[in-house]
């Protein structure tokens, strides 16, 4: 049996209209029948009055979401779930970790996204009850009419044996507070082994880990810090795999030394090693693994998908619930987990979620990913894939180093953050 | 075949295994295929089926790799595949042409054959299943490790083994806990969703978690397993 937040409710005499403080929700039924009544938090804000879509994540999958449909609900009401209190620009992590950027360039105050009538929350989703339209955040609960799911990528520590216990033992540019400690130990290095793990895919950013590798190279040659670079790869090429030739021959040339199918399975903090799943030590003097990228924990336990939401990629919508969407790197679709696919994704999602809302609103184009991967500070590869509306692979194309393509990375970034917060 | 004729089939072949693995050991045999490279065109890929009579080691490496390995003859940083008597391993040439090398160690077979990515693809979305990846190795006696990767939801997975073993389909961290000698086969036995003591073993996956299947066997035998590839699967990033 189940009882219904609203049932319960109106059982108790007692309802949200108004913003009245409650306590007790939602009611469970446990499976023996016994009514489980956990600790809920208050309402964070009073019942919806209009349509209300609520979006976790305030990265670059949601945000285009909210400013998408702003223009195409005006009447809507929108909230934007985000645990930070700044924007930081993802792809830039890589170039904050080599030094070529500093932080206060890739990183933007929400306020002008605020500024377009969308409310922005800064908290931390703890739950989503379907069921019951609503959304447990550390800072109380929500009610929506509309959910779009853009958390993104969780990192999944746990998978490498010790990195919890040991956490100051690593440090990545996959996380900001990460990033900004992988910074320091780089400007710190004195010389010696520096080991890059890679994660078995799908991970956020795919050219990533190799992008870090060669500006890395690059930057401690011109430091003239001797530097003896690995990449222990849990895969059995270097990522995207249609790259991987191309990569193979960048890596070589910089005289990084790459190990393909050596997943990182444990860290040895106090003896400075890390154990691959084949039983192989790697010393280092500088690590820096990638855990597994997985989806928040709460999408599996709302019954949302495992580990990413089960969505249809045509219209992001889950294949559960009509009201409930997801984009970006936690929802279970064809798409590279990368900045730009995801912004279109968040572009797409507004117009669905609009023509959820019965809004008659015009089919969007279909998903297409563009990447201007680093070589070094002045050359980066292209890639290129388009996507038919179902998801299905239609074209792809990519080309050599160019400096022009480093040329149009910055490029690219800049209208990816100005498209959201203005030049 | 009927089961008996099988077990004696088994019996023979793995007879056929020790009795060759010994002469390679000692260094009486082992002729050594040549090199074999492959070109891929752009919107193909090539499903390179490899078959050795006796455990082998093929190596793959990309050009660069290989310009490496014929100045110095190094096989650093390559892909290897070890103790195998067959392999099906694709290789998509989806944004460029591509080549590659195969460098066996070991008397190999090779039969390569194309496939239009797009026609696949396609095939796959109207519900076709497609093996896509696929290897058969020799064990030894005692636990044997072998990783299964790259895995996507939706994808078919066949195990088969020349007797009746116990086996346990571990994730990653129970994997390290083993190697690290936290848990015990048993315990893993113990606590794993999918294990199993059979001779064959079908299961679908669920997620893009790696899996580890480890195997129990007092002698010499034979594993291996088939990868489909399904609609599901397509849809999941295949």
């Amino acid at each position: 049996m189940k009882i219904s937040r609203r049932g319960l409710l109106k059982g108790l005499g007692i309802s949200m209209a108004g913003g009245i403080f409650v306590n007790g929700l939602p009611a469970r039924m446990a499976s023996g029948g016994e009514m489980k009544m956990p600790k809920v938090p208050r309402p964070l804000l009073p019942s919806p009055s209009r349509k209300r879509v609520v979006i976790l994540g305030g990265g670059y999958s949601g945000l285009y979401c909210a400013i998408t449909l702003r223009d195409l609900a005006p009447d809507s009401e929108i909230i934007v779930v985000e645990k930070y209190p700044l924007f930081v620009s993802g792809p830039s992590h890589i170039d904050f970790v080599a030094g070529l950027k500093h932080l206060d360039e890739i990183t933007r105050s929400y306020d002008p996204v605020a500024g377009r009538n969308i409310t922005l929350i800064r908290s931390e989703v703890m739950e989503v009850v379907p069921d019951e339209k609503m959304v447990i955040t550390s800072s109380g609960l929500i009610e929506y009419n509309f959910l779009v799911i853009s958390t993104g990528i969780r990192i999944a520590d746990e998978d490498v044996l010790n990195l919890i216990e040991q956490p100051a033992s690593n440090a990545h540019a996959w996380e900001l507070g990460e990033t900004v400690e992988m910074r320091k130990r780089v400007e710190a290095f004195k010389g010696g082994k520096i080991v890059l793990t890679v994660p078995p895919a799908p991970f956020k950013c795919p050219p990533g880990p190799y992008e870090v590798a060669c500006l890395l190279r690059e930057y401690f040659d011109n430091k003239k810090v001797k530097a003896e670079i690995a990449i222990l790869d849990a895969n059995d090429k270097p990522q995207p795999g249609p790259l991987a030739q191309k990569w193979t021959a960048v890596l070589e040339a910089r005289n990084i030394k790459y190990m393909p199918n050596n997943k990182v399975i444990e860290i040895n903090a106090a003896g400075k090693q890390i154990i691959t799943d084949k039983g192989e030590k790697v010393g280092y003097d500088l690590v820096s693994i990638i855990p597994p990228n997985k989806a928040a924990t709460f999408i599996k336990e709302a019954g949302l998908g495992d580990p990413f939401v089960d969505v249809d990629p045509a219209t992001f919508k889950s294949k559960k619930y009509d009201n409930i969407f997801a984009v970006g790197d936690c929802a279970k679709v064809p798409y590279t987990k990368s900045a730009f696919t995801a912004a279109l994704q968040g572009k797409n999602v507004a117009h669905y979620v609009a023509r959820a809302m019965g809004l008659d609103v015009k089919e969007p184009a279909p998903i297409i990913n563009i990447c201007y991967p680093y070589v070094s500070s002045k050359e980066s590869l292209m890639v290129r894939v388009e996507w038919d509306k179902d998801g299905k692979m239609l074209k792809a194309e990519a080309d050599d180093p160019k400096k022009d393509y480093a040329t149009s990375r910055a490029a690219w970034e800049s209208g990816l953050i100005n498209g959201l917060f203005g030049a | 075949m009927g089961y008996l004729a099988r077990r004696a089939f088994f019996g023979l072949t793995i007879a056929c295994l020790v009795i060759t693995a010994v002469i390679i050991a000692s260094g009486a045999a082992g002729e050594t295929s040549p090199v074999k490279k492959v070109d891929i065109q752009k919107g193909l890929v090539a499903f390179v089926d490899i078959k050795s009579p006796t455990p082998a080691a093929v190596y793959l490496l990309y050009p660069v790799q290989y310009e490496k390995y014929t100045e110095t003859g190094l096989l650093e940083g390559v892909l290897e595949f070890k103790n195998i008597t067959w392999l099906m391993y694709p290789i998509p040439a989806l944004l460029e042409d591509q080549t590659v090398y195969f460098v066996p160690k070991g008397d190999v077979i090779f039969n390569i054959t194309y496939e239009n990515i797009r026609e696949r693809i396609d095939r796959l979305y109207r519900g076709e299943e497609q093996l896509r990846a696929g290897t058969e190795m020799l064990t030894e006696p005692g636990v044997n490790v072998v990783r299964l990767t790259p895995l996507i939801p939706g994808l078919k997975i066949r195990l088969e083994f020349s007797d009746n073993i116990a086996f346990v389909i571990a994730k990653t961290i129970d994997f390290a806990r083993y190697r690290k000698g936290l848990k015990s086969f048993e315990q893993l036995y113990g606590d794993a969703e999918i294990k199993g003591t059979s001779n064959v073993f079908n299961f679908s996956t669920t997620d893009y978690e790696d899996l580890y299947v480890l195997i129990k066997t007092d002698s010499l035998m034979k594993m291996k397993y088939l990868i489909w590839a399904t609609k599901e699967s397509a849809e999941s990033g295949c």
